[in-house]
């Protein structure tokens, strides 16, 4: 009679055990699919308004980058980078400055993001470089310099995939 | 019968179940990588804090507040969401971004009031309830947080809703639809009830058909009317005329190319873009002379609030002469002829019977064109569309999705609305609202924005604390008039009134010098060529820039900028400024003599900087230029008190005797 009453226990427990654990993976995959169907519909409200990738092909902190650009630096720097802005032409011709041309991928290479960072923040004129190239560090925040700085990174890829396309 | 045993053996089992579940349950929900990230966490943050060493315990971290109904974990892994050292670290170190924790203190709000997910469990997983309906907000749906306790129209902190909100009353879908919180009704589309004086038919019926094929920004939508009844309804419209118009002699023949010379003056295309090129504040003249009546732009030019009493344009002082040779040089330089010819040669019959016209009423009525456009003056509005409010808090078996094949979710919903209205229309409902060919990023802010006006049930009396409303900046007087007739809030904002397309006026008085004031009224001249809508020449009578001039320099003042600040100026000073204003690279922007970047004003060209510009204003400039205008390209140096005011006083000395 207790062998009987024991081997009941086991069973049951087994089952309790199996049952669980049905239950709780269950739960997983039933998330899990959700998470596709989400995924599927691309063109879906949700996934456009979840998307990682901002318009033209930017990440969130390029897409932040590019607003501050166009505010604060297309003016020397041009629109696309190339160093060839509306103010650059005085440059050259007043100080024979050039304001430096980010679609070069050697130039971009050879500068770090916080080499980069630090230009932004502090001015030309204490990293060696031109004085005319203005300290924005009391004007923008850490946060806007960041998103800058990878903004003037997009660039030099954007050149390269262009060299590739060709 | 049951024997005594068998009770026991049954709560054995089921204890035991129970007792199995625990632990397996135990076993799946032990994650310990929250130990592991406190762990690293405080290694980077003695790495960084090189003077205090770092001893924390690894524990779990809570957030509780009973009235938010919350108790968040969140910061057992995100720790260092207000830690300033932490910026620019990896998630979950990471600070949290903006102003936002500022505003809104963890210790009290917690983080799922605005980003939910589950704030009891330290397991990731259930923590962000990914593909749940508890998931954590991602990408720009947070924003709709923000509207669970603030009813404001617009947040400085959501910009993407604000920006939503904003197009909702630029598309004029107030114009139709109630929501509740968006400012009330009002008419965004031109007054008709001169129409058929203003345009030509031809021109008219191609704008119904489609108004973007007439002007690419047009704000319009496209009805998507079959040509008879585009036809009928352009009949209907062109018998509203204006009897005067109607009456008056042909414009005589002007000088085109004096018209020319007055409108590059005058600076029509700092508002008006011609084929494309120029402001964006007005519409594109481009092709103005296949549209208009010769006759009606000239009245119109001599008086334009006759026809459009709300219209934001100046009323620029012209002359017959002035307004013949205009009407000119719009008619020859700016009509597209083979648009012209192709009109000759259309032979679609234009039908103008009694029969034609009355259709055309019943479809002006039909498609709620007075919703948008006053014809008779004090035209009712029409029964109108469904409340927005409403709608966004409808339950999606609700919802008539017609045969289109979205996602059956609300806001999949609101989305393709907006986008493509015509996708849900079947045979027995046909979709009254018309399209507007509205962007997908567009239609992305539009739709948070509706959603953010869905009601919540979250009582927050006592941490909103509401905005307050401030009655509108009113110039008085006869500066008032002026204010009106030239329309200056159209560009400029004075103490929070008006649009920040040019310099912002709260300040004038205490920045500018009376004389180059006065001087500048008369003949505005291009300060920053780097702006393309620039100030027109508005050609003040001297009396009318007198008293705009006096005004300004009386009431447009702050007492905190003091010209005091370079009293006592020595030469040394000045040197001192000069060797600073190189040394800082001011010249990248500004010229002075023959050298200098053309971004800012020039300080010697011209008017010398000395007299134009005040010096207390200067120095206040100096020591923050984005103090007085955030927007502004000049960096901010953090001058000292000293520097600045040696700067002021060199550039002071930048004068005309």
């Amino acid at each position: 009679m207790k062998t009987r009453s024991s081997l009941w226990i086991t069973i049951t427990g087994c089952c309790g055990l199996f049952l669980s654990t049905m239950i709780f993976f269950g739960c997983k995959i039933q998330s899990g699919n959700t998470i596709a169907a989400m995924n599927d519909s691309t063109k879906s409200f949700t996934a456009i308004v979840t998307s990682a990738k901002y318009a033209d092909n930017l990440t969130r902190v390029e897409y932040k980058g590019r607003s501050v650009y166009n505010q604060y630096c297309r003016v020397c720097h041009g629109e696309d980078g190339d160093g060839k802005g509306f103010n650059a032409y005085n440059l050259k011709n007043s100080f024979g400055v050039e304001p430096a041309d980010f679609t070069d991928s050697t130039f971009m290479v050879n500068h770090t993001m916080e080499n980069i960072m630090n230009v932004v923040a502090k001015g030309g004129k204490r990293m060696n470089k031109s004085q005319y190239m203005p300290p924005w560090g009391e004007t923008l925040n850490r946060e806007e310099i960041e998103n800058v700085v990878a903004y003037i990174k997009v660039f030099s890829r954007l050149k390269a995939l262009g060299d590739l396309s060709k | 019968m049951m024997r005594p045993g068998s009770l026991k053996i049954v709560f054995t089992r089921v204890l035991l179940a129970s007792l199995q579940f625990v632990v397996v349950f135990f076993i799946n929900g032990c994650d310990e990588r929250w130990k592991t990230y406190q762990e690293q966490y405080y290694e980077i943050s003695s790495a960084k804090n090189s003077s205090i060493k770092i001893v924390s315990q690894v524990k779990e971290r809570v957030i509780r507040n009973a009235d938010l109904k919350i108790s968040d974990k969140c910061v057992t892994c995100h720790l260092g969401v207000t830690d300033t050292l932490m910026i620019g670290e990896k998630v979950p170190f990471k600070k949290h971004p903006g102003k936002y924790l500022g505003l809104h203190p963890p210790e009290t709000y917690g983080c799922t009031v605005c980003h939910r997910g589950q704030g009891d469990s330290v397991r990731e997983e259930i923590a962000h309830g990914d593909g749940t309906r508890d998931a954590v907000l991602k990408g720009d749906l947070i924003e709709l947080s923000c509207y669970v306790c603030h009813r404001e129209k617009i947040l400085e902190g959501s910009p993407v809703v604000s920006r939503g909100k904003q197009l909702l009353l630029d598309k004029n879908c107030v114009g139709c639809h109630l929501i509740d919180g968006l400012s009330p009704i009002k008419r965004t589309g031109p007054t008709l009830k001169s129409i058929g004086s203003k345009v030509r038919r031809k021109w008219l019926f191609k704008w119904l058909k489609n108004p973007k094929d007439c002007l690419p920004n047009a704000t319009m939508p496209r009805f998507e009317l079959l040509d008879e009844h585009a036809d009928a309804l352009a009949a209907y419209l062109m018998t509203f005329k204006d009897v005067d118009i109607e009456s008056a002699k042909e414009v005589s023949v002007g000088d085109s190319k004096e018209g020319g010379n007055l409108a590059r003056l005058v600076r029509c295309i700092s508002c008006h873009p011609f084929n494309g090129t120029g402001g964006h504040l007005a519409p594109d003249l481009g092709k103005i002379g296949n549209k208009v009546n010769k006759k009606w732009l000239a009245a119109m030019l001599k008086d334009h609030r006759r026809f459009q009493p709300e219209s934001t344009m100046p009323q620029f002082n012209l002359s017959d002469g002035d307004v013949k040779n205009l009407v000119a040089w719009l008619a020859e330089e700016f009509t597209d002829y083979e648009i012209a010819e192709s009109e000759m040669q259309d032979s679609t019959k234009e039908k103008s019977d009694s029969l034609s016209i009355d259709i055309g009423r019943r479809i002006y009525k039909e498609l709620r064109c007075s919703n948008c456009h006053d014809l008779r003056g004090n035209d009712d509005w029409l029964e109108l569309g469904p409340v927005l409010t409403k709608t966004v808090n409808k339950k999606v078996d609700k919802i008539d999705f017609g045969n289109s094949t979205i996602p059956r979710t609300l806001p999949d919903y609101i989305f393709e609305k907006i986008r493509r209205p015509k996708v849900f229309a079947t045979k027995t409902n046909l979709m009254k609202m018309p399209s507007y060919d509205i962007s997908d990023e567009d239609a992305k802010d539009m739709t948070l924005a509706l959603l953010s006006f869905a009601s919540t049930k979250m009582d927050t009396g006592k941490y909103v604390v509401a905005q307050k409303e401030t009655t509108p900046f009113e110039p008085q007087g006869e500066a008032g008039k002026l204010v009106e007739k030239y329309k200056c809030f159209s560009c400029h904002a004075i103490k929070g009134r008006g649009y920040n397309l040019a310099y912002d006026l709260s300040l004038e008085g205490s920045r500018l010098t009376r004389d180059w004031l006065y001087d500048y009224l008369m003949l505005s001249y291009s300060i920053r060529p780097i702006l393309v809508e620039r100030m027109p020449v508005f050609r003040f009578k001297s009396e009318e820039a007198k008293v705009l001039t006096e005004y300004i320099m009386e009431k447009l003042v702050s007492s905190d900028l003091n010209n005091s600040v370079v009293n006592g100026a020595t030469s040394e000073m000045i040197a001192r400024g000069k060797t600073l204003f190189d040394e800082k690279g001011c010249m990248a922007c500004h010229i002075v003599g023959e050298k200098g970047g053309y971004v800012g004003p020039s300080f010697t060209i011209g008017i010398p900087i000395g007299n134009k510009l005040q010096a207390g204003w200067v120095y206040a400039w100096l020591k923050n230029p984005q103090a007085i205008k955030p927007d502004v390209l000049e960096p901010n140096y953090g001058f000292s008190d000293e520097d600045a005011k040696a700067l002021t006083t060199y550039l002071m000395s930048l004068k005309k005797r």
